[in-house]
């Protein structure tokens, strides 16, 4: 236990680590509110935006109107007058819950409006029948479970699902994503994934072969003290953003439904977990970072091990961050991005659960395959460490 | 406890035969770049040989005062070390007046701090054979006396070896002196001649 505060004492306190967090912190700071100034906007525009959707929608179900009446007018066929009959009390059934939903949005009643939403979408249904999978079907599908949810939860409704302002919601579709990018990545690899390249520059080894301490005992504390530290670095920081969030635009709720989807380039864009409570998604996602973290340590120590030399080690990560987020579109790259550690790093993605990974058990098996070649990275450093001298002679 | 060396082969040097069986304060002088530092190494197993053979206890050798981190104090240092070491350790920095830079950080100190600092952390450990590697070039005078003082008494329970470019040291406080040279080990026993071998100039003197 004193080996292991010695070293989290002195991650804390390196120099490099305090500039590298003050640079996170002050990118997150500044995020915060940008973000937080420029949500009330957003939240304007988004009302805004609706309105105009639900008018053009009304003005096109009018024009239909007009039309079907105009037909009526001319038509001579009894069956065909049945049909427009029919047709033309849907489309004023339509234009009759449009204009609710314009006196709706006009009161700021947002449950109204996705009540009224949910009846237009089931009036397609009505009309079209249920049996087709098109986009448009499966996205209205998705919808109404989406509204039911809510509803059934007993939550009031967020102006735009997947711009959600309280923070349960704001924090996994705003502060996740900034966490998980891969400029934030190699930012954390620059901290915890030098540290037993750095033990070498200083040569701190020395000093713990003088002082009898063991040096693969050593190896796996550093990888585990920096671990730590910059994950309840992330825990502090994440508890401030979501304060911040919470006191200027509400908490919500932590069962409001995620929206989350599964956006890939072959399967296109596909609501696959939208029912997930934000509470379990935002806490989900920061505990997965865990294993991010770990890995980019065990990885960092790995390179270490053999380069010994901080800055390749940061170089070769960046490398493979920033070249996998370039090239894992590449059509041969997507047939084995499953077996691609650097695929399980974005826990957002997983809990969507993407068909191109493991679906619904691809967090799981994120997790799982992150922390065991974590273990294998550290398993091989202490190997080569042990039996490795500063040089030999012959 | 036994020091003992058996035909270990350093580059340019002859075979190493070298034998210490008493506890003591052992000089080892040679020119720069004959392999002192290489020989210390290969004792404390930092460095690998693929030729002789060494019989050894444990070996503390502290070669380096730059690999301490700077944002830490050295109490940080002391607290990772046996409880019987960080005793020896405490007192010692009362003993030398090292406890007077006790809470600045390491980054802080001079060159002569971090030896003083170096030098606690080696006398304190539980070794057998201790290797001080011109650890004292930077002390001051009054600074060195204590040091030696207290070397002295670490000499009767372990095996000490020293090595300082201050010839006059290594003649008046080892108990013994040896030089490395092309030719191999070989004990000391006319240091005016031992200084000529290794191009010593006593110009300050």
């Amino acid at each position: 236990m004193k080996y292991f505060k010695f070293e989290l004492k002195k991650f804390i306190l390196n120099k490099r680590n305090r500039y590298l967090l003050a640079l996170i912190s002050s990118l997150i700071i500044v995020y915060s509110v940008y973000n937080t100034i420029s949500f009330t906007n957003i939240f304007k525009n988004n009302i805004t935006s609706l309105v105009q959707e639900v008018q053009t929608n009304e003005k096109s179900v009018q024009d239909n109107i007009e039309t079907t009446e105009e037909s009526l007018k001319t038509t001579k066929v009894k069956a065909e007058d049945d049909n427009l009959n029919n047709t033309l009390s849907d489309l004023k059934q339509k234009d009759n819950i449009y204009q609710k939903q314009i006196a709706a949005i006009g009161v700021n009643d947002i449950n109204e409006y996705y009540h009224l939403q949910k009846e237009i979408d089931q009036l397609y249904f009505k009309q079209n029948g249920n049996q087709s999978s098109s986009g448009q079907d499966k996205f209205l599908k998705a919808e109404i479970k989406y509204i039911k949810t809510v509803q059934e939860r007993k939550l009031d409704f967020e102006a735009m699902p997947t711009m959600q302002s309280h923070a349960f919601g704001n924090f996994h579709q705003q502060f996740i994503p900034i966490l998980t990018s891969s400029l934030f990545i190699v930012l954390f690899a620059s901290m915890v994934s030098i540290l037993v390249a750095t033990s070498y520059e200083s040569k701190e080894n020395r000093f713990y072969r003088f002082a009898g301490i063991d040096l693969q005992k050593n190896l796996i504390i550093k990888v585990l003290s920096g671990t730590l530290a910059t994950f309840a670095w992330i825990i502090i920081s994440s508890i401030i953003y979501f304060l911040v969030i919470g006191v200027v635009n509400g908490f919500g709720a932590w069962n409001y439904p995620a929206y989350l989807v599964d956006s890939d380039l072959k399967t296109g864009f596909t609501l696959t977990n939208l029912t997930i409570p934000n509470g379990i998604l935002d806490l989900g996602s920061i505990l997965y970072l865990f294993f991010v973290i770990f890995f980019l340590a065990s990885l960092g120590a790995l390179i270490s091990v053999f380069v010994k030399r901080s800055m390749v080690v940061v170089g070769v990560i960046a490398l493979f961050v920033m070249g996998y987020s370039m090239i894992g579109n590449v059509s041969w790259i997507i047939s084995i991005r499953r077996f691609v550690p650097l695929s399980y790093l974005e826990p957002l993605k997983l809990f969507g659960n993407p068909s191109a990974l493991f679906g619904k058990y691809s967090i799981l098996i994120g997790a799982g395959y992150l922390l065991s070649l974590s273990v294998l990275f550290l398993l091989i450093s202490v190997f080569i460490i042990k039996n490795q001298k500063t040089r030999r002679i012959s | 406890m036994i020091l003992k060396i058996k035909n270990l082969k350093i580059p340019d040097i002859a075979p190493l035969n070298f034998e210490i069986s008493e506890n003591g304060l052992y000089g080892l002088i040679g020119r720069n770049g004959i392999g002192k530092s290489t020989l210390f190494g290969i004792l404390s197993g930092e460095i690998g040989f693929s030729q002789g053979e060494i019989e050894n206890g444990r070996v503390a050798y502290l070669p380096d005062v730059e690999s301490f981190e700077e944002s830490l104090k050295m109490h940080d240092y002391f607290k990772i070390l046996k409880n019987s070491e960080q005793d020896r350790a405490r007192e010692l920095s009362l003993t030398f007046g090292a406890d007077k830079f006790a809470k600045k950080r390491i980054g802080q100190f001079s060159l002569g701090m971090k030896e003083l600092f170096a030098t606690i952390l080696s006398f304190s450990i539980d070794c057998d054979i201790l290797i001080i590697d011109e650890l004292f070039s930077g002390l001051d005078v009054s600074k060195k006396a204590l040091v030696y003082e207290e070397v002295k008494k670490i000499a009767q329970e372990k095996i000490v070896l020293l090595t300082s470019h201050n010839l006059k040291e290594i003649e008046h406080f080892c108990d013994q002196a040896y030089l490395l040279s092309e030719k191999g080990l070989t004990l000391v026993t006319n240091f005016d001649e031992a200084a000529k071998e290794i191009g010593y100039m006593d110009v300050f003197f």
